[in-house]
């Protein structure tokens, strides 16, 4: 070994890190590329997104294409079944019940959707910081969440909705309000496990603040819960809403959403008028478990960008 | 005699989404009863999925796709799910690597021993439990009566591994496989157990499959060694055969990427270069020849069958190292085989310098709470009991012992990620023990620590760019694209591509991900960097790898590091100064030399003895090393910590705690009252210089 001949200074430093290389030539693959390859893969993830989406364009491209009268009642043409005039017949009140449909599932997939993302944000921060933190703060915060959760949900929608002149804005914020508990405990649970991970120890040891902390390190490894819990957080919303609606305390008339469409045509299942009962009801069933598939499937696509090769 | 079991050219497949790996393939052996064949090779390699296969317990996609696996004279391989079940456990026993997460934590060990019984046997009542009180006796786990009813937390990591091999061979097997039985236990227990195997499978002979990744550990207990690369084996004979003339390119490299075999001479490791091919896609010819230093067109071409010149040694290689063809020639024409001799630098910087680093009566308790609301304090953890060092800038100091005696917790302490309770660190001449809030995070500066695992202290869902710049953004320094450029430089400086900026931690192997934190490490330009085991989740090859880039860096830069490692080998490559480390206390603190070569603390005597190095003809004797296990920190012995373990304990050692003493003027210091005398056997010298050969 000692008769070879002495080499430049980092020759056997350069071979070890030719020793090693990353293939050059394939791109580097984004994070999201990948789980976009196994969320596509997942058929059920497109069965959702299809309808998704398809509910989207429907409810807010649709009252462009298909216009109907939804603010001055007509009720000479009340209870109408379906004809080449009304797709779906009209309701109670006279309004055409296909265009109704559009009009109230704005109004359910706003509230559900906005009511989830306010609720996943403030739960994120306040579960993410409670979690980190611990001790003493982490206490006083999970406490507030715990005797939160210790009110009846319905409960307390009831009384704020009643409190309340009930609009869309409101109907948002008290969703958002009953919701918020549970990813606040969910992410605090992440967190418990994300803070003793060895790259959130490494931001402290090189100085990093919690700030860094919470928002580089525990929020963006916690996403696949976040994202997760927030589409089962919109199909709950829409069920909330429609439940709200479907006692009366939803939005007011003549505003409409699928709650209040289902709640006025059970009044009539005696008669036999299933064009005001069907659509509705289908069409919140067929939101809430789109969004259901959607959760799942992004669960799957989270997991296996995480997956060590 | 017809060997007890005999695999022939054994195909395994795992199905992944983009094809199928071909785990094993073309697999032969037998084991004969009373042999204990080595199954070595690096992760990856398929000598888990070998054991598997025979024990057709594949995980979900994988399936064996031809060749037989022979027990006695039946094919396993043939038979249905119902018959192998009734193989498993009875004729053949297997031991995992953890056995934690082997036993079941909510069913006492005596009915977990006595499972294979009620599923083979008619055994019951009166019987069962004295078949199993035997069979934990006969593993060495005290009073095996009253402990029939412990769970498996109740016991240490050592006694939940015997628990493991009582089941394993509860039902005399013809066969036992054990899987990396002693990986995830401390060096002082491993020989426990290794011992222990052997001593068995003489007792009961019985065959024994060893898979490991350590050559140290075949070494001293094997009869014969299959050595696997890429789904194959490469070369087969004796252990003494494979360790005195390897003939096999691959394992002739291993050998040299060993650091003990460097230890003390300063001489680069030998590191293969690259990384085992994929197995999705295989390629043709010699699975090596990429890697390999003597490689020829035909080794590219054609698959070198496993053969050989003599009867019982057989290599798949066409130019086998020392014969004709290959030789010292070819050797010295392949600019890849750079062992550069730099021992100069290196022990120069060493008496220049004033101490960077000094701690001075480092105490850290950890205190023990019960109850889950109102967390009373019950007592307190010694992590770190009143250690004090100084390292010179420049120099390595080398941190060892067992897990749980301090050494990690004096690290973090250091970098400053715990509180210490008592003490001073001095960091370049500023107290940081007394720095709070800013001022402390802004002297973090100075420090950096390497963690274990790469890839837990790397942000997954991070960029290796933003990865890198991390410490820059937290201190404020610079803008993006200064940062940006500061990362390209300390990338090529640790050897990666600046295409590794855009991609994520999960997309590079382990050594990769170990030269990225490096590379993190560099970026504030450090003045001491802490390194908490940072090649112990390597394979060796990639270990002599990040050894190298170490020593590299540390001469460019002029680094400090304080070197944290169970492995004495490792830490005796690196360090120029060596402290030993028992349940809170510095045992034995000294140069590197004259701690390895005459120790003078009897606890540091058992670890070197304990170490499994890879020599077969290393003097191996029952009565070396560290017996028994570390008592708990909570209540630490008095006097001496080390006396319940001590060959040489008295009165005193219980009454009188031993204060640090000097041994010549190098700096060589002990806490014993008895101190070894310098020995004079030269076996015991093993890891002086030169004589390792």
């Amino acid at each position: 070994m000692t008769i070879n001949p002495p080499l430049p200074e980092h020759a056997a430093h350069v071979s070890d890190a030719i020793a090693a290389p990353i293939e050059p030539d394939a791109p580097p693959k984004s994070m999201w590329r990948l789980g976009l390859q196994v969320f596509v893969a997942n058929r059920l993830a497109i069965i959702g997104l299809v309808v998704v989406v398809l509910f989207l364009l429907f409810c807010f491209v649709g009252p462009l294409v298909h216009h109907t009268e939804q603010l001055r009642t007509d009720l000479a043409q009340a209870n109408q079944p379906p004809s080449s005039a009304h797709i779906l017949g009209t309701d109670s009140v006279g309004y055409d019940e296909f265009g109704r449909l559009m009009v109230g599932g704005q109004s359910s997939l706003e509230i559900g959707m906005a009511a989830a993302v306010m609720a996943t944000l403030v739960g994120t921060l306040w579960g993410a910081i409670a979690g980190y933190l611990g001790g003493a703060v982490d206490a006083v915060m999970m406490r507030v969440v715990d005797t939160l959760l210790a009110i009846p949900g319905l409960f307390l929608l009831l009384l704020l909705v009643a409190i309340f002149t009930p609009s869309t804005g409101l109907l948002i914020v008290v969703i958002a309000f009953g919701a918020w508990l549970t990813p606040a405990r969910l992410v605090r649970g992440e967190t418990l496990s994300l803070r003793t991970r060895e790259y959130v120890q490494a931001a402290r040891m090189m100085g990093g603040g919690n700030r860094r902390a919470i928002l580089k390190h525990i929020t963006p490894n916690a996403i696949g819960t976040i994202v997760v819990n927030a589409t089962f957080q919109v199909a709950d919303a829409i069920l909330i809403v429609a439940s709200l609606s479907f006692l009366g305390l939803g939005v007011p008339p003549p505003h409409a959403d699928w709650g209040n469409m289902l709640s006025d045509g059970t009044a009539f299942t005696q008669n036999g008028y299933w064009w005001m009962i069907l659509p509705p009801g289908l069409a919140i069933v067929l939101v809430v478990v789109a969004f259901n598939f959607l959760g799942d499937a992004l669960r799957d696509a989270f997991e296996v960008r995480l997956r060590r090769r | 005699m017809s060997p007890v079991l005999s695999v022939d050219d054994l195909h395994t497949e795992i199905a992944v989404n983009d094809g199928a790996v071909h785990a094993v393939d073309g697999v032969s052996f037998t084991v004969n009863r009373g042999e204990l064949l080595g199954l070595v090779g690096e992760s990856g390699c398929g000598k888990t999925m070998t054991a598997l296969s025979i024990m057709r317990l594949l995980p979900g996609g994988g399936r064996i796709t031809g060749g037989s696996v022979v027990l006695g004279d039946v094919d396993l391989t043939a038979l249905s799910e119902r018959d192998v079940r009734a193989v498993r456990g009875k004729r053949i026993g297997m031991v995992f690597q953890d056995p934690m997460t082997s036993l079941n934590p909510t069913i006492p060990i005596g009915r977990q021993v006595a499972e294979p019984l009620k599923l083979h046997t008619d055994l019951a009542g009166r019987s069962l439990t004295d078949r199993v009180t035997e069979m934990l006796n006969l593993v060495g786990l005290p009073q095996p009566a009253r402990r029939l009813s412990a769970y498996p937390h109740e016991l240490s990591g050592g006694m939940r591994q015997r628990v493991m091999i009582a089941r394993a061979l509860v039902c005399d097997p013809e066969l036992l496989i054990a899987d990396e039985p002693t990986t995830a236990l401390d060096v002082t227990i491993q020989q426990q157990i290794l011992e222990l195997i052997d001593d068995l499978r003489t007792r009961l002979g019985m065959a024994v499959i060893l898979v490991t990744h350590d050559l140290g550990v075949i070494a001293g207990r094997a009869d014969r060694v299959a050595v696997m690369y890429a789904g194959r084996i490469v070369e087969t004979t004796e252990t003494h055969r494979l360790f005195g003339n390897p003939r096999h390119p691959y394992t002739e490299a291993l050998f040299e990427a060993l650091p003990e075999n460097a230890a003390g001479t300063g001489e680069r490791l030998y590191s293969i270069p690259g990384m085992p091919p994929d197995l999705v896609n295989p390629p043709v010819g010699c699975r090596f020849a990429a890697r390999c230093r003597y490689a020829e067109d035909r080794c590219r071409a054609e698959h070198p069958p496993l053969r050989g010149e003599v009867a019982g040694h057989d290599y798949a290689c066409f130019l086998p190292v020392g014969s004709a063809e290959s030789g010292p020639i070819t050797s010295l024409a392949n600019p890849r085989r750079a062992v550069v001799t730099e021992s100069g630098a290196r022990h120069a910087a060493a008496d220049a310098g004033t101490p960077l680093l000094s701690v001075t009566g480092l105490v850290k308790d950890f205190p023990v709470t019960a109850g889950a609301v109102l967390r009373r304090h019950v007592g307190a953890v010694s992590a770190v009991a009143d250690v004090s060092f100084s390292v010179t800038g420049g120099e390595t100091f080398g941190l060892v012992g067992e897990s749980g005696c301090g050494k990690t917790t004096i690290g973090r302490l250091v970098v400053g990620m715990e509180r210490l309770d008592a003490g001073t660190i001095w960091i370049d001449g500023t107290n940081v023990a007394t720095l709070r809030g800013k001022a402390r995070r802004e002297h973090q500066r100075e420090t950096h620590l390497i963690f274990q695992d790469a890839y837990a202290a790397l942000n997954p869902r991070m960029r290796v760019g933003a990865i890198v710049a991390e410490p820059l953004a937290i201190h404020g320094i610079g803008n993006r694209a200064s940062r940006l450029s500061r990362v390209r430089d300390v990338l090529a400086e640790v050897g990666l591509p600046s295409g590794a900026i855009q991609r994520y931690p999960h997309e590079f192997s382990g050594g990769q991900r170990q030269r990225i934190g490096l590379a993190r490490a560099l970026a504030l330009q450090p003045k001491l960097i802490v390194a908490d085991e940072p090649v112990s989740a390597l394979d060796v090859s990639i270990q002599a790898q990040i050894l190298n880039l170490m020593s590299d860096l540390q001469q460019r830069h002029g680094l400090t590091y304080v070197f944290i490692s169970h492995d004495l080998s490792v830490v005796r490559y690196l360090s120029t100064t060596i402290g030993v480390m028992y349940l809170g206390k510095l045992v034995e603190i000294g140069p590197a030399g004259a701690v390895y070569g005459r120790p003078r603390h009897p606890y540091t005597r058992g670890l070197i003895d304990t170490i499994p190095v890879a020599d077969p003809w290393a003097r191996r004797t029952g009565d070396d090393g560290v017996r028994g296990e570390l008592p708990s920190a909570i209540r630490p012995p008095s006097g001496c910590r080390f006396r319940t373990r001590c060959p040489l304990a008295q009165d005193i050692c219980a009454e009188q705690e031993p204060p640090l003493r000097s041994f010549g003027m190098d700096g060589h210091q002990a806490a014993c009252h008895f101190p070894l005398a310098v020995s004079t056997d030269p076996a015991a010298d093993r890891f002086a210089p030169n004589a390792s050969a």
